[in-house]
C-alpha cells in the first residue's frame, strides 16, 4: 500500500510544542523592530507557552495533556460535544437509546398536536423479534364503542374507591428528581386531560397540590413526608396526606425497574433547601433511600404491611414492584391468599424503566423486562384463582399506543408512563437528569434552566399527548374488533420466535395455539 | 449527556480574602491608569508616541485595562479579568524594558506594572478552579501519605 499523507498527532504535538517556544521570540523581534502592535501576539503566545509547559511538566492527572501539550485539549473539547453531534448529525433514525428519533418524534408530534401520518412503509425490521397486534376482519362499529371505566378498590369494598376514566396515567417522578415547573406542568396537563398522576416518592406533594389533578401518593422505601425519626411509617402523617381531596390512592413502592433491589437516589447537586425541608434530609450529601421498607423483612411481614396501610386510610392502596423471580412472586401471592390481604393493584415496572439517577449496572442488568414479567405475573394470579381480586398496571417504555396494546394483551388494566410525558414536556434525551443541568428545565432545580419551561404551554402539550395517544389506542382497539383495551388477550398478539415472550408462551400448553395461528 | 469521563470535581471553595484584596487593588490601579489614558494625559500621549501607537493604541489599551478592572470586580469573571490584566501588564513591562526605559517618571509606572503583573498571577492561581483549562494546569493527584492510611 503506497505511503499516503497521514496525520501523526504525536509528531504534530512535537511540532506545536516547539513552535510555542519559537513564536513568542519571533513576535518579540517583530514588535521591537517593526511595530509595537506585534507585542499583543508576543504576550498571547507567551501565555500559551506557559500553559503548555504546565500541561506537559507540572500537572499529572491528564496523560493526553502531558504527552501532547496544548493540542491535547482538542480531544476533550471534541469528546464533550460528541453526544450532541451524534444525536443531531450522525445517528440514524432508529439508533438512539433508549428512545430512537422515530419514537421521540412521534411523541413530540402528538404533544404539539401535529398530524403524524407516515409514508412509504415501516422502518422496523419485521423479522423474528417484533410483537404485532392481530386485527380482526370486522372492526368494531362506532356505535359499539364504550367509554373506559376502571374502578380501583371495588374488589375490597374500599370506602372511597377511585375510577379511572382513561387507561393512561403519569408514572412516578418525584419533586426533587423534577423541578417544580415540570411538576406543575404535568399536574395541570393531567387535570386538563382527565388522567391520574403519581406523585413519586418526594415527600409531601406540595407542588402537585397546587394544581387540580387526581393524585396517587407514592410511599417509597424512605417514606419521605410520612416518616418517623427512625424511618418507620407515621400513621398520622399518612392520614394527613390521604385526607387531601386530590389524593385518590396510595402506592407502596417496593422497587422500580431501573434499580430493583436498590433504593431511590437523589444526587446532592439537586438538593435545594426546600427539598431538604420537604424530605427532612441534610443538604450536601446524596440522598439514598433504603433498598426495602424496614417493616417488610419477609413475605408475611410484607403482606401485613400492605394490610396495615390499607387499614389506615379509606382510599385504595396498591404497590409497585419490578419482577425478579416468579418463584418469589408465587410465594407472595400464596401469602396474600393466606392472609386474605391483597393490594388493590400491582404495578409491574419493567427492567427497561427509566430513572433520574441510578448506577449503570442496575439500569442495564437488573430486573426482568416488562412483557415477560407482566405476562408471568398475570398467569400466576390466574393460576392461583385471584386475578379478579386486584388490578394490574404496567410501566416501562410504554410511550405509544402500539406498545400499550401489547401490555393490555398481556394482562394490564391500565398503563403508566413517565418518560412519555417527559418527552411531551420537551425532553430531548440529553441524559443529563442526574447532573442538575437538564437543558430543557425538567429534571433540574436551577431557576435559570426552569425558566425555559413555561407551565401553561407545557400543560397543553401534556393534554394533547394524552388525547392523541388515547385516540390512537381507540383506533387500534377498534381494528381488533374489541370495545375495551382490557378485552385484549395474548391470543391477540402475533409472537415471533425471536421475542422473549415466545419461550414462555410455548411452554404453556393452553397458549401454544397462539403461536401456531 | 453522561460525561465520557468523570473529571475530579474539586470542592467549590470560596476564594480566599487575599484574592479579593488583590482584585480590588489591581482594579483600582488599572482603572486609574485607564482613565488617565482616555483623558489624554500628556505623559500618556508622550509614551504612546514613543511606542508608535498614538492615538489608536492608547484608546485600545485603555479599553482593555477598563475591561480587566471591571471583570476583576465580579466574582464570576475575576479569573478572566486576571488573565486580561496579566496580558496587558506583560505588554507594559515589555514596553518599559525595550523602549521606554526606567528613568525618572518611568520607574513608578514600571513598579506599578510589576505589582499588577504579580498580583494578577496570584489571583489566577488562587482562583484556578474556576476555569477548566487553568485548573488542568495544576491538576495533580494528591500523593497518599502511607502513614495516614
Amino acid at each position: 500500500m503506497p505511503q499516503a499523507l497521514r496525520v501523526d498527532l504525536h509528531k504534530l504535538a512535537r511540532f506545536t510544542n516547539a513552535a510555542l517556544f519559537a513564536l513568542p521570540a519571533l513576535f518579540f523581534a517583530l514588535g521591537t523592530l517593526v511595530s509595537f502592535y506585534f507585542h499583543f501576539l508576543t504576550v498571547a503566545t507567551f501565555f500559551l507557552l506557559v500553559v503548555n509547559l504546565f500541561y506537559r511538566h507540572v500537572q499529572n492527572e491528564h496523560t493526553i495533556l502531558r504527552n501532547f501539550g496544548l493540542i491535547g485539549q482538542g480531544r476533550y473539547l471534541i469528546e464533550s460535544i460528541g453526544p450532541e453531534f451524534r444525536q443531531y448529525l450522525y445517528s440514524n433514525d432508529r439508533e438512539e437509546r433508549p428512545f430512537n428519533r422515530l419514537e421521540r418524534t412521534n411523541v413530540y408530534r402528538k404533544a404539539k398536536n401535529v398530524e403524524s401520518a407516515a409514508s412509504f412503509g415501516s422502518l422496523l425490521d419485521y423479522d423474528a423479534t417484533e410483537l404485532k397486534l392481530r386485527h380482526s376482519l370486522f372492526p368494531t362499529p362506532k356505535e359499539n364503542a364504550r367509554p373506559f371505566r376502571c374502578t380501583v378498590g371495588e374488589e375490597r369494598g374500599v370506602e372511597v374507591p377511585h375510577t379511572l376514566t382513561r387507561p393512561f396515567m403519569i408514572s412516578a417522578m418525584s419533586y426533587g428528581a423534577l423541578g417544580d415547573h415540570a411538576v406543575r406542568a404535568l399536574a395541570r396537563g393531567a387535570a386538563a386531560a382527565g388522567i391520574t398522576m403519581n406523585t413519586g416518592e418526594g415527600g409531601y406533594p406540595k407542588y402537585h397540590l397546587m394544581e387540580d389533578a387526581d393524585l396517587i401518593f407514592q410511599l417509597g422505601t424512605a417514606k419521605f413526608g410520612v416518616r418517623t425519626e427512625d424511618g418507620q411509617l407515621d400513621p398520622d402523617l399518612l392520614r394527613k396526606v390521604a385526607d387531601q381531596p386530590q389524593v385518590k390512592m396510595i402506592e407502596i413502592k417496593f422497587s422500580q425497574g431501573a434499580k430493583p433491589g436498590k433504593g431511590g437516589l437523589l444526587p446532592k447537586e439537586k438538593i435545594t433547601a426546600e427539598i431538604a425541608e420537604l424530605r427532612k434530609v441534610p443538604m450536601g450529601e446524596d440522598v439514598v433511600s433504603p433498598p426495602y421498607h424496614c417493616e417488610c423483612t419477609d413475605l408475611a411481614a410484607t403482606v401485613r404491611f400492605i394490610g396495615h396501610v390499607q387499614s389506615l386510610v379509606p382510599i385504595p392502596v396498591g404497590c409497585k414492584l419490578c419482577v425478579g423471580s416468579f418463584d418469589e412472586l408465587r410465594e407472595l401471592v400464596e401469602e396474600m391468599k393466606r392472609q386474605d390481604t391483597f393490594p388493590d393493584w400491582i404495578t409491574v415496572d419493567g427492567g427497561e424503566g427509566g430513572t433520574g439517577a441510578a448506577p449503570r449496572a442496575f439500569i442495564d442488568r437488573v430486573g426482568m423486562p416488562l412483557f415477560p414479567a407482566l405476562h408471568g405475573l398475570h398467569q400466576i394470579l390466574v393460576d392461583s384463582g385471584v386475578r379478579k381480586r386486584l388490578k394490574l398496571f404496567a410501566s416501562g417504555k410504554l410511550i405509544d399506543a402500539g406498545r400499550q396494546c401489547i401490555a393490555f394483551a398481556l394482562g394490564a388494566d391500565a398503563i403508566y408512563s413517565a418518560r412519555g410525558f417527559m418527552l411531551a414536556l420537551g425532553c430531548i434525551q440529553a441524559r443529563e437528569c442526574g447532573n442538575n443541568t437538564c437543558p430543557v428545565g425538567i429534571t433540574t432545580q436551577e431557576a435559570s434552566l426552569q425558566a425555559g419551561l413555561v407551565i401553561e404551554t407545557k400543560a397543553r402539550r401534556i393534554q394533547h399527548y394524552v388525547d392523541n395517544t388515547m385516540h390512537e389506542l381507540e383506533e387500534l382497539i377498534t381494528a381488533t374488533g374489541k370495545t375495551d383495551p382490557r378485552e385484549l388477550t395474548i391470543k391477540d398478539l402475533y409472537i415471533p420466535t425471536g421475542s422473549n415472550l415466545w419461550r414462555m408462551v410455548e411452554e404453556e400448553s393452553r397458549l401454544q395455539g397462539t403461536l401456531k395461528s | 449527556m453522561e460525561k465520557p469521563y468523570e473529571p475530579a470535581k474539586p470542592k467549590p471553595t470560596k476564594a480566599p480574602a487575599l484574592a479579593w484584596v488583590l482584585q480590588v487593588l489591581v482594579a483600582c490601579v488599572l482603572g486609574a491608569s485607564a482613565i488617565a489614558k482616555l483623558a489624554g494625559n500628556a505623559e500618556s500621549i508622550m509614551i504612546f508616541e514613543n511606542l508608535g501607537m498614538e492615538p489608536g493604541g492608547r484608546y485600545l489599551i485603555a479599553i482593555l485595562e477598563l475591561a480587566a478592572a471591571l471583570l476583576l470586580l465580579i466574582p464570576f469573571s475575576a479569573p478572566w479579568g486576571a488573565i486580561l490584566a496579566w496580558g496587558v501588564m506583560s505588554g507594559a513591562l515589555i514596553a518599559h524594558l525595550t523602549k521606554l526605559g526606567l528613568a525618572g517618571a518611568m520607574l513608578p509606572m514600571t513598579l506599578a506594572a510589576v505589582f499588577n503583573w504579580c498580583a494578577s498571577t496570584v489571583i489566577l492561581i488562587l482562583r484556578h478552579n474556576q476555569i477548566e483549562f487553568i485548573r488542568c494546569m495544576f491538576a495533580c493527584e494528591k500523593k497518599e501519605d502511607p502513614d495516614t492510611r
